[in-house]
C-alpha cells in the first residue's frame, strides 16, 4: 500500500498488525509468501524514486546473519544505489515509534533497528535439548554399534564450535578429516612394517592390524596392544613411531553417522546431500523426516523397528555414502512416543511411505539392488501376478530416466540423453540421401504381412528409408507422387486379392478400364504369394497368383515402370514361398541400386553329411516316405546319403542321362544294393536266392565285389523294398554295407587250413557283429518290423553315436602267408598269428590303410597300414572297437576329403593314436609278432583241406556273374548250387571258391564245372592277377572306363608278356575309373587310375604281396602310350630279373621309379627317375 | 536445528584437526591479481575448471574451491580471495532450476560485510548442464571465457605433449583386456602417467562394442590432469583427437565409422585377416574417404594367424599370444620410427618373462614385427554408404568374477515390476485414453492392436449328436459394454488361448517358473513391450502349439547346446532338409513345443523363445448372427478339427479345442475382420446361398437379418438356400431355424443335400440342377447374388452346375457363361468364401 512515488519502501513480515495510517513518501509492502521471491517482482515493487528500503521482520533469534528476505531485496536492487536497512519487528507497535524510526533512516544511521517490544529471549546458548523421540533412533544406533558408534555432528561440539557444528558440511568436513588421519595412520604403519629393526612379534601385530583394519572390534584391541607395546619399548627417537603414536586413537575402525532432520533437505537445497553422496566417502547419513500423517489407529512399532535395524546394518556395511531416510512424524513436543510410532506404521501400510532399500553394489553382484516391503504395493503386485487376469504392464523399450531417481550417478543420465540425440540424428542422416521406398502389402493370414515387414527391415538395413502400409490404406492420389513402390500380395479364394487390398484392386480395375496413364514416374516391383496346388484341377491353374499377375499387368498398362519382374512364391516349392522370394529380392536391391551394400548376414555354413546324419534320427530320414512317393523314381537327395548306411546307392544310367534330360524327364534312377557278408562265405541256398533276386528285382546279373560280397545293380525304387526283404529272408542283410560305418569285414579265403579258417571266419563274424550299427531304422523301413511296442525305447548307438564315423571304415583279416585281402589297404587289419601246431594265437593289428585320393589335392594320398602291435583273439573285437572310437572322436569332420583314419593317424602321429587306443583299452598292446606274406592273389584250382574236403578256386573275370556267350557262369553256378553241399567263398579279388566239397560229390561238381567251362584256368598269370572296378555305366564317380576296358587292354599286353616268355608269371595289374581306388590300385605292381575318358594315370613299383605303395610314373597316358612304355619294360624285365624277383621290385631296382616309403611322401619324385623322368 | 546429547569425544576442535591434516577450507588457483573469481564446490567440475585455468593461460581469472561447506568461516574465505577481485561468480549444482543455490547464499552473505564489495553473481547449474561441462573442454571453456574479463585468449587446455590413445573392440572377445594391459604398460614407467576410461555401446551391435580412452601425459607435478571425457571427447563434432587408434575387430570397421576419431596424420592399427587388396575392397566408402582426407597411416596385423602359427588352435595359449602380438604391434607403433626389433623386445620384455606358454618371447616378437603391414593409401576407392557411429549408452560396473555385465532396461523380476509400480512416472509412457475398467495406476493395462474386445461366452452348445464323429457346436458371446460392432457376414477373429494344462506341462518341462515376469513385445507391434508372467505369455499370446515354419528350425539351431541337435535343426531348416521338414510338418504335424521336445538341448531364453515362436494368430470364423437382430451378441458355428498322427497320438486344432472347451461366463479376446460376404445394397435382389457344413454360418446371419427386415414389413427378395452335409439327423445345422424361415417364406426354396442319407450321394449341385431354371433367371435377368461358403472341393461342380443352368435356360454357350460368371465376380455378385 502507500503512495506510488515513495522515497522509502518498508517491507513488513509477520503477524502483528501495526495500524499503518498514511505517511507521505512511505509505502508499505507485506509480502504474502516467504521463499522463493523472484527478484523481478521485488524490483517491480521498488519504485525507481525510492532511496531507502527498510526490511522489518518479526523473527526471534537470528540464525544466519542476514534474513532471506533482506538478501532477496538486496540482491534484487543491487547495482542501483538505494540504501537497504534491516530491522526487527516487535509486538504492538504504535504510530510514533514508526516515525522516529524513519528519521533515523534519513539520518543515515546504519546499524540494525528494533521496532516494538521483543518478547524475552533467554540468551543462553541453551543446549538444544534432544526430545526423547529422536533418542529412539540414536538408542537403536547405539546398541547396534555399541562401542564404535560416533556422531560426526553431535551437539556438544556446539559448546566449543558454536551451534554451527550441527550442519552437514561441517560434519562432512570432520568426517573427511578423520578419514585422512586414518589414511595417514595406515600408511605410516605400512612404513613401520618396512624397517627391519622391529621385533617379529610387533611386526606380526602390525601386520594383523593392517589386515583387520576395517573390522570394528578386532581393530580396537589390536590397536590397544600395539600402542601399549610402542610405549614401553624405547623407540622415542624414531619418527614414524611417534607419528603412529600421535594418531594412536585412530586405530579402531568406527562407523560414522551424520544425524540430522529433514530441515536439512529443505533449507540447503539438495546440494549438501549431493556433496555428501558425491564425495564417495564411507559415511552414513541418517535423515529423520517429521511431517505428520493423519487418521489414527494403533499398532506395534516392533515389526517396523526390526526393519529399521536391518536397513541401518546394511547402510553401515555398504562402503561409500549411504542414506537412510527414517520416518518419525510428530506434531508437538508433548505428544507421547507411541502416538508417534503409530503414525509411522500407518504411513507405511498405506504405501504412502514405502520402506525400500537400494544397494547398487548388489547390482554388480548380480543380486537385486532394490528391495521393497510395503504392503499396499504388494497388493497391486499380487493382483498383477495372478493367473487369469488380463492385466499386463506396459513399458517403453528404453526407460527415459528423469531426475527424481537418484542412482548410480552420472552415467545412466548421460546415456539416455545420448540416445535421444542419436535417434534424431539417425532420422536426418537416413532421410537425406537414399531413395525412399514404399512397401505396400495385402494379406489375410499375415504371411504376406510378415514378408513385407522383413523386406522393410532389410531395406532399412540397406539405408533405404522405407514406409510400410496396406494396399487399402494407400489411395491412388497418394500413390501418384511415390517413386519406388514394392507390392507384396497373397491370394485368397479363387485367385482373388486379400481382404485389405480389395478396394485398391477395384480402383485399379476401374482405372485400367479407363486406360489413362496414371503413374508415369512410378517404379514398382511385385512379389505374389500363392499355392499352385490349392485348386488342383488343371483348368483352374490360372487362379495361381492371379492377383499378383493382374496387378503386374494393370500397373504396366497404367504407365508404371517395372524395375524388377514379378516374384512368385509358391507354397509347393521346396522352401515354400521362400524359394521364389530369394530369387526376387536381390533383383529389387539391384534395381534400387543398393545391392552392393552387403549386409553381414552370417553366411550359414553349408549342409554337410554330418547335418544329414544328425537330423536322420539314426538313419531314418524320410526314406520310408520317399519309398511311398510314386511321383518320382528317386529318393530325397539327403536320403540317398542315408541309404548308403543301409547298403544302398542311388544311381542313374549315365549312358542315357543326356537324352532323358533333353526330353525334360528325370534321370532313370535305379539302386545298387551291396550285401553284408562277413568273411565272404555263403551257403548254396543263399547263392540261389541271390541269383533269384538279381532276376526278379535287379538287372539279371550280380557281382562279386572287392569286399568279397554280392552287389546288385539296376533295382528300381518299386523293387527296392521287396529286394531288401528277400535278401533278409535269405538270412543275409545289407546293413552297414556302405556309409560312414564299418563295412564288410573280409577275410582271406585259404583253402587248405579249414579249422584255422573256421576260427578266423568266426572271428570276422564276431568283429562284424560287434561293430554293427544298432539302429532299428533298418528293420523299420525295409522289413516293416517295429521291434517293440510303441515308441517306448529310443534308438541308441553305443559305438557310433549320432554322427557315426567321419568316413567309411574297412577291416580285413589276413592269414599269412596269403594276403589276398590286401590287409594294408584297410583302415584296420588283423594279421593272423598261427602257433607252431596250427592253432590261432592272435592277430597283429595294422591301422591307417586307405586308398582314396582326389586329383590335384596334395592333402589326399594313399597309405599302407602300419602294424602297431599284437592282440589275442578275445581282445580282437575290443581293439577294433577302441580304434573305431578314437577315429570317431578325432576324425576330421570338416573336410570329408581328409576324414579317413589314415589322415587322422598322420595328423595325430601314429604313437599318439596308439596311446589313445590303449588308454581306452586300459592295457597296452603286446609288441607285434613276426609274420610273412608271399602273395596277394588267389591260388586257383583244386585243393584238399585237413578234414579231407576239396576246394576249387575258380576265375571270375572282375567278379561279374552273368551268362554271356560261351561263358554262362550264372546258370552254371545256379545248377552247381543246387547240388553242392558245402559253401561258397567269395574272395577279395572278386573270384569264387567252391569249398567243402565232400568226397561223395566231387565228381558231380567236376562235371558241372566242366559243363559250363567254369574250370578252365589257362589264362596268363597277368590276367589271373588283374582286377578292375565297376566304373561305367552305373558308378556316379567314374571318370574313365575300367571293368569294360581292362580285359581289352590285357589282351594286348598279354601278347607282349607271352612274347617275353612270361606267360605263367603273375604281374599284379589293377585299374580303377576314378582315384577313389576301390580296386586298390595303389598297391598293385602296375596300376591305371582313370583321369578322363580314355586317359589314365600310370603307376609303378607296388609290392607284389601288397606291402608297398606304388608311385605315379606318368600323369596321364592313353592306350598307345601305355603299350609303348610297357613293351620294352616287360622285355627288359624278362631278361634282367633275378631269380624270383617280382616286377614291382624290379622297376625300382631298374631305376624307373622311386619306392614310396610312406603315404605322405607319395607325391614327391613322381614321374619316374633319372632318364625315365617325364619332362614337365 | 536439532542435536543429540552424547558421550564426549576428545577436546581438540574440528578446525585444528582439519588443519592438522593439512586440509584447508578453501583453496585458490589461478593468477593472484584476478578481477573475476569462480567459486565451485569441491567436485569433478571444480577439478576441470582448475585444469583449465592453470593450463590455458587465462589471465585475470581465479578458481576458488570450497572444500568444507559447514563450518563456513568467512575469514578464511576473504583471506584467500585476492583483493583485486571485482566480480565473484558462484557456480551452484542444483537438482532443478527452482531451488536456491546454497553456496551462493554463503558467499554472498559473507562478502557483504567487508570493505571491497565485489558483485556476486549466482549460476545454477542443473545436472544436464553439468554433463555438458564435463564432456569435453569446449563448453566449460566458453562458459569461463564468457565471464572472464574480455580479451583473454582461450586456448585449449590440454597439455600439448600428452597422447590420446583410443581402442575399439567387442567386450566378449578375448582381446577386451588389451586396454588394461596397455595402461599397466604405461604405469610401469615412472616418467609418465596414464589414465584409462572404458565406455560401452550396448545397442547398435549385437553383443556390444567398447571404446577405451587412454591419456598418456608426462608425469609433471603441478599440472592437474583433465578428466578423460574432457581430454578425449567422443562426440562427433570435434574432428578426431586420437594420436593412435587401434581397432581390435575388423568387423567394426564395416559397420561403424571409427576413423573419424583419429586426428589427421595419426596412425591407425587394425587387427584383421584381410590382405592389402582385400582391405581395399572391404574398406567401405567413408573409411577410404577419411583415410585420404586426413591421410591416416593404416597398419594391419593378423594376430589370430600369428597365434595359430605359434600356439596351435584356439585355447588359452592362443589367446595369450594374440594379446601379446597386438600389444607388441601397439607398442611398436607407439614408439614410432625410432624403434627397432630389439628395442621393442627390451621395452616390452621388461614386464614379461621370456617364454610365454613355452613359446620364446623373441619368436613372438619377431612374428609380431613381421606381421605388421602398412596399407598404402593410393588405390582406395570412394563409395557412398552410411556407417553407424559409436555412442555411450550403457555402463559397466566390473565385479570380481570378471565378466562385465552390461544392463539396459529389461524387466526381469517382480522387484523391477515393483520398482516400476513405485516410480510409475519414470517408466510408463503416456497412455492413450483407454476406457476406465482398470482403476489402478496407469501402467497396468492390456494392449493389443486393432481393437480386440473382451467378450463373455454365454452359450456353448454341441449341435451334433454326442456319438457322432464330427463335433459341430454353436457359440454365443455377450458383447454388451465392449462396444463391439460388426456387419453381417464379417468374420470374428478369435485369439484362442493355449490349453492351460499343456502350457503348464510345457513350462515345467522347459524348466522356467510359471510366475516369472518376462517382457515381450506387444502382439502386433514391436516397439511397445509389455510385461506378463511366463504362464500368461505362453498361454495367452505365444503360438506354442502352432505349426513351426522352416525358419524356426534354423533360428533354433543357434541355441542348441549339443552338436547333434544343432546339426539336425540346421539341416531341417535348410533347403536340403525340405523332405524331412515336410515329413515333420505335414505327416507328424509337429508343434513348436514338439520340436523343442525333440531337440531338448536347444533352449533359448524364454523371451527369445516367445519371439522365435511368434504370436498366436487369431483364427477367423464367420459370424453366424446379425447384430441388428441379436443386439449385444455374436454367434459362431465351429467344428472341432482333431486328427491322429501316425504314431497314434491325438492332435487338436489349437483354437477350436479352446473354443470347444469354453465354459459359460469365460471371457475371450476377439477382433472383427471384414470379409467378402456382405449383403447386396438393396434387399429386393434375389439371393442364392450355398453352404456346406459350417459354411452355413454366414447365411444364418443373412437370413436372420432378412427375417428381421420382413418383420418390419420391408419387402425382401426371393432367397434360394442350398445346404449340404452328411446326415440330416446328425448334421442339419440350424435345421429348425431354417425350417421356420421356410415356413415364414423368408427362404423361398431350400435345397437340402444330405450326402449319406440315401444310397446315392446327393450334393448341393444336384439340388441346384433341379431348379436351374430359376437360378439362371435370377442371375441373368434380375440381378441375383450367388454366395458359396465352405470347403474348396465343391467349387468346380457348383460352377459347372451354374454354367449348365445358363446354357440350358438362357441359351448362352459355355464359354460365354463362364465369362458371365467371371464378370459376376467383379461385380461381387458371385461371392466365394472357401477355406
Amino acid at each position: 500500500r502507500g503512495v506510488a512515488e515513495a522515497q522509502t519502501v518498508v517491507f513488513l513480515v509477520g503477524r502483528s498488525d501495526i495500524a499503518t495510517a498514511e505517511i507521505d513518501g512511505v509505502s508499505f509492502v507485506t509480502p504474502s509468501l516467504l521463499s522463493p521471491l523472484p527478484p523481478s517482482k521485488l524490483v517491480s515493487l521498488v519504485p525507481a524514486s525510492a532511496k531507502n528500503v527498510i526490511v522489518l521482520e518479526q523473527v526471534y533469534r537470528w540464525s544466519t546473519k542476514w534474513t532471506p528476505l533482506y538478501l532477496d531485496v538486496v540482491s534484487a536492487v543491487q547495482g542501483s544505489n538505494v540504501g537497504v536497512h534491516d530491522g526487527i519487528l516487535g509486538e504492538n507497535v504504535s504510530q510514533p515509534q514508526v516515525l522516529q524510526l524513519l528519521q533515523k533512516v534519513e539520518a543515515g544511521e546504519s546499524s540494525r533497528f528494533q521496532l516494538g517490544v521483543v518478547p524475552g529471549t533467554s540468551s543462553t546458548t541453551s543446549i538444544p535439548v534432544v526430545p526423547k523421540h529422536e533418542a529412539a533412533y540414536t538408542k537403536i544406533l547405539q546398541h547396534l554399534f555399541p562401542d564404535r558408534f560416533e556422531v560426526a555432528n553431535s551437539p556438544d561440539l556446539v559448546a566449543t564450535q558454536g551451534d554451527i557444528a550441527t550442519t552437514p558440511e561441517f560434519a562432512l568436513g570432520r568426517v573427511r578429516g578423520q578419514l585422512e588421519a586414518r589414511q595417514q595412520l595406515i600408511s605410516s604403519v605400512q612404513d613401520l612394517l618396512q624397517d627391519p629393526s622391529l621385533s617379529v612379534e610387533l611386526h606380526s601385530l602390525l601386520g594383523k592390524w593392517v589386515l583387520v583394519k576395517d573390522d570394528g572390534s578386532k581393530s580396537r584391541q589390536l590397536g590397544k596392544e600395539i600402542v601399549s607395546q610402542l610405549e614401553q619399548d624405547s623407540f622415542s627417537d624414531n619418527f614414524t613411531v611417534q607419528q603412529v603414536l600421535s594418531l594412536r586413537d585412530r586405530f579402531p575402525a568406527v562407523s560414522r553417522w551424520i544425524i540430522g532432520s529433514d530441515a536439512w533437505s529443505y533449507d540447503l537445497g539438495a546440494s549438501g546431500l549431493h556433496h555428501a553422496i558425491a564425495s564417495q566417502l564411507d559415511v552414513n547419513i541418517l535423515i529423520i523426516d517429521t511431517l505428520p500423517y493423519s487418521s489414527r489407529n494403533s499398532g506395534d512399532p516392533h515389526r517396523r523397528k526390526q526393519d529399521v535395524l536391518q536397513s541401518l546394518v546394511e547402510a553401515d556395511r555398504f562402503k561409500g555414502p549411504s542414506v537412510v531416510l527414517a520416518y518419525l512424524p510428530y506434531s508437538s513436543e508433548a505428544s507421547p512416543a507411541l502416538e508417534v510410532l503409530k503414525e509411522t506404521k500407518l504411513a507405511v501400510d498405506a504405501g504412502y511411505w514405502p520402506l525400500y532399500r537400494w544397494d547398487p553394489s548388489k547390482d554388480a553382484k548380480g543380486q537385486e539392488p532394490f528391495s521393497l516391503d510395503s504392503d499396499a504395493i504388494k497388493n497391486d503386485l499380487r493382483q498383477f501376478l495372478d493367473r487369469q487376469n488380463h492385466l499386463s504392464q506396459l513399458t517403453r523399450s528404453t526407460p527415459a530416466l528423469a531426475a527424481e531417481v537418484v542412482s548410480n550417478l552420472g552415467d545412466t543420465i548421460r546415456e539416455a540423453r545420448k540416445k535421444r540425440a542419436q535417434a534424431s540424428y539417425n532420422d536426418l542422416v537416413s532421410a537425406l540421401d537414399a531413395p525412399p521406398l514404399l512397401v505396400l502389402y495385402a494379406s489375410d493370414g499375415g504371411a504376406a504381412e510378415k514378408k513385407s515387414k522383413r523386406l522393410a527391415n532389410r531395406a532399412k538395413a540397406r539405408g533405404l528409408s522405407t514406409t510400410i502400409a496396406t494396399f487399402d490404406a494407400f489411395t491412388f492420389e497418394a500413390l501418384k507422387d511415390e517413386e519406388h513402390v514394392v507390392f507384396v500380395t497373397s491370394t485368397a479364394g479363387q485367385g482373388e486379392p486379400p481382404q485389405n487390398g480389395r478396394n485398391f484392386f477395384k480402383a485399379l480395375n476401374a482405372a485400367a478400364l479407363r486406360g489413362e496413364t496414371l503413374f508415369p514416374n512410378l517404379k514398382y516391383s511385385i512379389y505374389a504369394m500363392g499355392d499352385s496346388h490349392y485348386w488342383p484341377r488343371p483348368e483352374d491353374a490360372h487362379y495361381y497368383n492371379k492377383p499378383g499377375k493382374e496387378l503386374d499387368a494393370k500397373l504396366e498398362r497404367l504407365g508404371a515402370e517395372r524395375v524388377a519382374d514379378l516374384g512368385l512364391g509358391d507354397d509347393q516349392d521346396a522352401d515354400g514361398s521362400e524359394t521364389g522370394y530369394k530369387i526376387w529380392e536381390p533383383k529389387v536391391w539391384k534395381a534400387l541400386g543398393v545391392d552392393s551394400v552387403e549386409v553381414t548376414e552370417a553366411e550359414p555354413e553349408p549342409i554337410t553329411n554330418e547335418h544329414i546324419k544328425a537330423a536322420s534320427g539314426y538313419l531314418r530320414g524320410t526314406i520310408a516316405e520317399g519309398l511311398e512317393d510314386t511321383s518320382t523314381g528317386a529318393l530325397a537327395p539327403s536320403d540317398t546319403q542315408l541309404t548308403k548306411f543301409h547298403g544302398i546307392y542311388q544311381q542313374d544310367d549315365r549312358d542315357i542321362r543326356d537324352e532323358r534330360q533333353a526330353q525334360g524327364v528325370e534321370p532313370a534312377y535305379s539302386f545298387m544294393i551291396r550285401v553284408r557278408m562277413p568273411g565272404g562265405v555263403c551257403t548254396p541256398q543263399q547263392w540261389l536266392e541271390m541269383d533269384q533276386i538279381s532276376d526278379e528285382h535287379g538287372n539279371g546279373t550280380f557281382k562279386i565285389t572287392t569286399r568279397a560280397t554280392f552287389q546288385f545293380h539296376g533295382i528300381i525304387k518299386r523293387h527296392l523294398k521287396p529286394a531288401m526283404q528277400d535278401i533278409n529272408r535269405a538270412l543275409l542283410d545289407t546293413l552297414a554295407a556302405c556309409g560312414d560305418v564299418n563295412r564288410n569285414v573280409i577275410t582271406s579265403s585259404i583253402p587248405s587250413l579249414s579249422t584255422l579258417h573256421a576260427q578266423v571266419y568266426e572271428f570276422s563274424k564276431e568283429v562284424s557283429a560287434h561293430l554293427l550299427p544298432r539302429t532299428t531304422a533298418y528293420h523299420e523301413i525295409w522289413l516293416d518290423k517295429k521291434l517293440i511296442a510303441g515308441d517306448a525305447l529310443k534308438d541308441f548307438e553305443p559305438i557310433y553315436g549320432e554322427f557315426y564315423l567321419p568316413r567309411k571304415f574297412k577291416i580285413a583279416v589276413a592269414v599269412p602267408p596269403t594276403n589276398d585281402v590286401d590287409v594294408f589297404a584297410n583302415d584296420l587289419g588283423f594279421i593272423a598269428i598261427v602257433g607252431p601246431n596250427g592253432e590261432l594265437k592272435g592277430f597283429n593289428v595294422s591301422i591307417g590303410g586307405g586308398m582314396g585320393v582326389t586329383h590335384g589335392n596334395k592333402k589326399t594320398y594313399p597309405r599302407a597300414g602300419s602294424v602297431i602291435g599284437f592282440c589275442t583273439v578275445e581282445q580282437g573285437k575290443y581293439v577294433a572297437e577302441k580304434i573305431v572310437l578314437v577315429q570317431r572322436d578325432h576324425g576330421n569332420r570338416v573336410d570329408r576329403k581328409n576324414a579317413r583314419l589314415k589322415y587322422t593317424i598322420d595328423r595325430m602321429g601314429l604313437d599318439n593314436y596308439k596311446a589313445e587306443v590303449e588308454k581306452l583299452l586300459g592295457y597296452t598292446l603286446q609288441p607285434a609278432r613276426p609274420y610273412t606274406f608271399d602273395r596277394n592273389i588267389d591260388d586257383f584250382g583244386w585243393h584238399t583241406g585237413q578234414d579231407g574236403r576239396h576246394h576249387f578256386m575258380m576265375f571270375v573275370e572282375n567278379g561279374r556273374i552273368q551268362d554271356e556267350p560261351g561263358r554262362d557262369f550264372k546258370s552254371g553256378l545256379k545248377e552247381l548250387a543246387r547240388v553242392h553241399q558245402g559253401t561258397f567263398r567269395l574272395t577279395a579279388n572278386q573270384h569264387l571258391m567252391i569249398s567243402d566239397v565232400p568226397e561223395s560229390e566231387l565228381q558231380t561238381v567236376k562235371d558241372i564245372l566242366r559243363k559250363y567251362k567254369m574250370d578252365n584256368l589257362d589264362f596268363s598269370g597277368l590276367r589271373l592277377s588283374s582286377s578292375a572296378c565297376v566304373a561305367f555305366p552305373t558308378c556316379g564317380l567314374a571318370m574313365a572306363e575300367s571293368e569294360r576296358y581292362l580285359p581289352i587292354l590285357i589282351d594286348k599286353v598279354e601278347k607282349v608278356v607271352e612274347g617275353a616268355g612270361l606267360r605263367h608269371d603273375s604281374i599284379v595289374m589293377r585299374m580303377t575309373g576314378c582315384p577313389n581306388g576301390c580296386a586298390r590300385p595303389y598297391l598293385a605292381e602296375v596300376a591305371f587310375v582313370g583321369k578322363a575318358p580314355g586317359s589314365y594315370a600310370m603307376l609303378l613299383g607296388g609290392g607284389y604281396y601288397g606291402q608297398r605303395l606304388n608311385k605315379i610314373y606318368r600323369e596321364s597316358v592313353t592306350e598307345p602310350e601305355i603299350l609303348a612304355i610297357l613293351t620294352p619294360m616287360i622285355k627288359r624285365y624278362a631278361l634282367e630279373r633275378k631269380e624270383g624277383e617280382r616286377f614291382g621290385d624290379w622297376t625300382i631296382r631298374a631305376g624307373y621309379i622311386a619306392p614310396t616309403t610312406e603315404g605322405r611322401l607319395w607325391y614327391d619324385r613322381l614321374g619316374g627317375e633319372g632318364e625315365w623322368r617325364e619332362s614337365a | 536445528g536439532h542435536a543429540i546429547r552424547e558421550p564426549k569425544v576428545d577436546g581438540v576442535t574440528l578446525a585444528e584437526s582439519l588443519k592438522s591434516t593439512g586440509y584447508s577450507y578453501f583453496q585458490y588457483t589461478g593468477d593472484a591479481e584476478a578481477q573475476t573469481v569462480l567459486v565451485f564446490l569441491n567436485g569433478p567440475l571444480a577439478l576441470a575448471a582448475q585444469a583449465i585455468v592453470k593450463n590455458s593461460g587465462l589471465t585475470g581469472v581465479g578458481i576458488l574451491t570450497v572444500n568444507v561447506l559447514r563450518p563456513w568461516d568467512e575469514a578464511a574465505l576473504k583471506a584467500v580471495i585476492p583483493a583485486t577481485v571485482k566480480v565473484v561468480h558462484v557456480v551452484d549444482e542444483v537438482p532443478n532450476a527452482l531451488t536456491q543455490g546454497s553456496l551462493y547464499v554463503d558467499v554472498f552473505s559473507s562478502l557483504l560485510a567487508g570493505p571491497s564489495k565485489p558483485t556476486v553473481q549466482g549460476h545454477r547449474v542443473v545436472p544436464s548442464q553439468t554433463q555438458d561441462y564435463l564432456n569435453g573442454e569446449k563448453a566449460l571453456l566458453s562458459f569461463m571465457s564468457g565471464i572472464a574479463p574480455a580479451g583473454s585468449p582461450a586456448a585449449s587446455v590440454l597439455p600439448k605433449d600428452n597422447r590420446a590413445i583410443l581402442l575399439f573392440g567387442t567386450p566378449q572377445s578375448t582381446l577386451a583386456s588389451i586396454p588394461r594391459v596397455i595402461e599397466d604398460f604405461f604405469l610401469t614407467s615412472s616418467k609418465i602417467t596414464s589414465r584409462l576410461l572404458t565406455d560401452y555401446d550396448a545397442f547398435s551391435k549385437q553383443g556390444g562394442i567398447f571404446a577405451s580412452r587412454i591419456v598418456v601425459s608426462p608425469k609433471s607435478d603441478g599440472v592437474l590432469p583433465a578428466p578423460i571425457p574432457v581430454a578425449i571427447p567422443l562426440d562427433h563434432s570435434s574432428g578426431g583427437q586420437s594420436d593412435l587408434l587401434a581397432i581390435l575387430d575388423q568387423g567394426l570397421l564395416k559397420t561403424h565409422s571409427l576413423l573419424k576419431h583419429a586426428k589427421p596424420h595419426s596412425t591407425v592399427l587394425l587387427n584383421s585377416t584381410w590382405t592389402a587388396e582385400e582391405f581395399v575392397s572391404n574398406a567401405a566408402g567413408e573409411v577410404a574417404a577419411t583415410i585420404k582426407e586426413r591421410d591416416l597411416r593404416v597398419f594391419t596385423i593378423d594376430a589370430k594367424a600369428i597365434a595359430n602359427g605359434l600356439a596351435g588352435a584356439s585355447g588359452p595359449e592362443n589367446d595369450a599370444v594374440q594379446n601379446l602380438v597386438l600389444h607388441l604391434a601397439f607398442v611398436r607403433l607407439y614408439l614410432g620410427a625410432k624403434a627397432n626389433e630389439s628395442t621393442l623386445l627390451r621395452v616390452v620384455g621388461s614386464g614379461l618373462e621370456d617364454t610365454i606358454f613355452g613359446i620364446a618371447l623373441t619368436k613372438i616378437n619377431a612374428q609380431a614385427w613381421g606381421g605388421l603391414h602398412a596399407i598404402p593409401a593410393s588405390e582406395l576407392v570412394e563409395s557412398k554408404a552410411v556407417l553407424k557411429d559409436f555412442d555411450v549408452n550403457a555402463i559397466a560396473v566390473d565385479v570380481d568374477n570378471g565378466e562385465t555385465v552390461v544392463n539396459g532396461a529389461r524387466l526381469g523380476s517382480w522387484h523391477d515390476a515393483a520398482r516400476h509400480l513405485l516410480f510409475p512416472s519414470v517408466y510408463s509412457q503416456p497412455t492413450p485414453e483407454s476406457d476406465e475398467q482398470y482403476p489402478q495406476n496407469p501402467a497396468l493395462r492390456p494392449e493389443v492392436p486393432d481393437r480386440t474386445f473382451l467378450v463373455t461366452c454365454t452359450v456353448n452348445k454341441r449341435l451334433t449328436p454326442l456319438d457322432y464323429d464330427r463335433n459341430v457346436f454353436h457359440l454365443e458371446f455377450d458383447t454388451s459394454g465392449t462396444g463391439l460392432k460388426y456387419n453381417i457376414g464379417e468374420a470374428l477373429g478369435v485369439h484362442g488361448w493355449n490349453d492351460e494344462q499343456e502350457v503348464l506341462d510345457f513350462i515345467e518341462w522347459y524348466g522356467v517358473s510359471a510366475d516369472r515376469l518376462i517382457t515381450i513385445p506387444v502382439p502386433g507391434e514391436d516397439t511397445k513391450l509389455h510385461t506378463r508372467t511366463v504362464l500368461q505369455a505362453l498361454q495367452q499370446q505365444v503360438d506354442l502349439f502352432g505349426k513351426p515354419p522352416k525358419s524356426f528350425y534354423t533360428d533354433l539351431a543357434e541355441y542348441a547346446a549339443k552338436d547333434v541337435d544343432k546339426y539336425a535343426l540346421r539341416f531341417i531348416g535348410s533347403a536340403e532338409g525340405s523332405s524331412t521338414f515336410k515329413k515333420l510338418s505335414e505327416k507328424d504335424t509337429v508343434t513348436f513345443a514338439d520340436v523343442l521336445r525333440l531337440y531338448p538341448s536347444a533352449r533359448p531364453g524364454i523371451e527369445r523363445l516367445c519371439e522365435l515362436v511368434g504370436d498366436i494368430k487369431p483364427r477367423h470364423y464367420s459370424i453366424a448372427s446379425a447384430q441388428a437382430v441379436v443386439g449385444d451378441r455374436v454367434d459362431l458355428l465351429v467344428v472341432t478339427v482333431d486328427w491322429l498322427t501316425p504314431t497314434g497320438s491325438p492332435r487338436y486344432g489349437q483354437c477350436t479345442r479352446y473354443l470347444a472347451g469354453l465354459k459359460i461366463g469365460q471371457k475371450v479376446t476377439v477382433s472383427i475382420k471384414p470379409s467378402v460376404m456382405k449383403l447386396p445394397p438393396n434387399p429386393k435382389q434375389p439371393l442364392i446361398m450355398a453352404g456346406l457344413g459350417t459354411g452355413a454360418a454366414p447365411f444364418r446371419a443373412f437370413l436372420q437379418y432378412l427375417a428381421w427386415l420382413a418383420e418390419k414389413g420391408e419387402k425382401v427378395g426371393p432367397v434360394y438356400y442350398y445346404f449340404g452335409s452328411r446326415y440330416q439327423a446328425a448334421e442339419y445345422l440350424y435345421g429348425e431355424e431354417i425350417e421356420a424361415w421356410i415356413l415364414d417364406g423368408i427362404v423361398t426354396r431350400a435345397g437340402l443335400a444330405f450326402s449319406r442319407d440315401g444310397r446315392k450321394k446327393v450334393y448341393i449341385q444336384h439340388k441346384m440342377l433341379e431348379d436351374s431354371e430359376a437360378l439362371a433367371k435370377m442371375l441373368y435377368d434380375d440381378e441375383g447374388v450367388f454366395y458359396l461358403c465352405g470347403p474348396t472341393w465343391p467349387v468346380p461342380d457348383v460352377y459347372e452346375a451354374l454354367v449348365n443352368a445358363l446354357v440350358k435356360y438362357k441359351g448362352v454357350e459355355a464359354t460365354a457363361a463362364g465369362e458371365f460368371l467371371e464378370g459376376l465376380k467383379e461385380e461381387e455378385r458371385y461371392v466365394l468364401e472357401v477355406y
